[in-house]
């Protein structure tokens, strides 16, 4: 697969084109996988580029806070969780930069059949974010949340699986004193069809009742 | 630094080898995030989002001992480009990260992989001309504009443009190289 475009692909990753060039390029490039896939391996390129070990550090206040912020939260996943989590965003990674996907999903489902989702705020969390990540077949389920504010005493943040059959309850995620916020379990092998994060008391009902933070966007079959 | 000895510190729950990491790998993590994001206090996000996945999953590193700046390269980009989804939905983007998004790839990308590491991205820049390594630095590892780059060099913009072009092209041409070799 070639095409006389190629070089305009990559100096397009960097606004190198001039005017007639990118004007060209663009209606160029919506009907040419070759060039499609170049300005997909110039975005790798500049990303490794920038990541190189030359570039310039961020400001110190931010090592202090990342590394005080571990030593505050020592606590550890159970060893098949870790793995689980590490080799989802491995794959995910590598899986972002290696197979066909439009935009990029909500839902991506790698290589090797790990599931990761994205956790979206709602307008009661705008400041929050989170992960689900799941191993599908051995049943693990891993999320992970950020940007959650406290609750007052007798709240819990409670993950619910959202299934065919309707939501069930997870278990409250553990919050770590800086907003982060975790909850490892089991869930039955092909029953996730998405998942969310709701406010409930710590002995949440049959469903979720209380406000939604954090919810699976895209179709997660 | 004992680079080997380093995943297994890290495992260990060792705090210090989470600074080593940070002080090899925050800058480059930083770089990635601040190019893509256009935005210093949202890269800055994603550095503290990236070493919280490092310390908070670290067990399973040690035991694939894969290889360490891969494995740092690939969380920090599915989590600056889980960013740059976010904000799409949010309709924040910009035109170019719009255009950016609005791609997708339709062959594989694994015989890249090695890419990562960056050791091997330093070999790949000695391929270049002294001006030209001057100029991949300021613009693409330091993140300055062309236009900035040109005047720090002393060079015309225009120059500055082709030179860039061309070392880019070398760069993708050496990669190509690798690639069909292995
Ligand atoms: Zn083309």
């Amino acid at each position: 697969m070639s095409c006389d475009h190629l070089d305009l692909a990559l100096a397009s990753g960097l606004d190198l084109l001039g005017p007639d060039e990118a004007r060209e390029f663009a209606l160029h490039l919506p009907g040419c996988p070759a060039c499609r896939a170049e300005v997909e391996t110039s975005r790798l390129l500049l990303d490794a580029l920038a990541f190189s070990a030359a570039a310039p550090a961020p400001r110190p206040a931010l090592r202090r806070a990342i590394l005080r912020r571990a030593q505050a939260s020592r606590w550890r996943l159970p060893g098949p969780v870790a793995a689980v989590l590490l080799v989802a965003l491995f794959c995910a990674a590598l899986w972002l930069g290696a197979t066909r996907f439009p935009v990029l999903p909500a839902v991506t489902r790698t290589a090797s059949g790990y599931i990761i989702a994205s956790l979206d705020p709602t307008a009661r969390s705008p400041h929050a974010k989170g992960e689900v990540m799941l191993l599908p077949e051995a049943g693990h389920i891993l999320v992970m949340a950020d940007g959650l504010a406290p609750l007052r005493a007798g709240r819990v943040y409670e993950a619910w699986l959202l299934t065919r059959g309707g939501a069930h309850a997870l278990g409250p995620l553990h919050l770590d004193g800086w907003g982060y916020a975790w909850l490892h379990a089991r869930v039955p092998p092909g029953a996730f069809r998405g998942l969310l994060v709701s406010v409930e008391p710590a002995r949440p009902g049959p469903g979720p009742s209380g406000s939604t933070v954090l919810a699976t966007s895209g179709d997660a079959k | 630094m004992q680079e080997a000895d380093l995943p297994r510190r890290l495992a260990r729950g060792d705090a210090r080898a989470l600074a080593e990491l940070y002080d090899r790998f925050a800058p480059g993590v930083f770089s990635l995030a601040l190019r893509r994001l256009e935005d210093a206090g949202a890269a800055e996000e994603v550095v503290q989002d990236v070493f919280f996945k490092i310390w908070h999953g670290r067990a399973l590193f040690d035991a694939t001992r894969g290889d360490l700046p891969a494995w740092i390269f690939a969380i920090a980009r599915n989590t600056v480009y889980d960013q740059l989804r976010r904000r799409l939905r949010q309709s924040r983007l910009s035109e170019a990260q719009a255009a950016m998004l609005d791609l997708f790839a339709t062959s594989g990308f694994e015989a890249l992989e090695h890419l990562m590491a960056q050791e091997h991205i330093a070999e790949l820049l000695a391929a270049l001309t002294p001006e030209q390594r001057d100029l991949v630095r300021l613009v693409c590892v330091d993140g300055r504009t062309v236009a900035e780059a040109a005047s720090l060099l002393s060079t015309p913009l225009g120059t500055a443009k082709s030179r860039l072009r061309a070392a880019l092209a070398r760069l993708r041409q050496t990669l190509a190289t690798e690639v069909r070799a292995q």
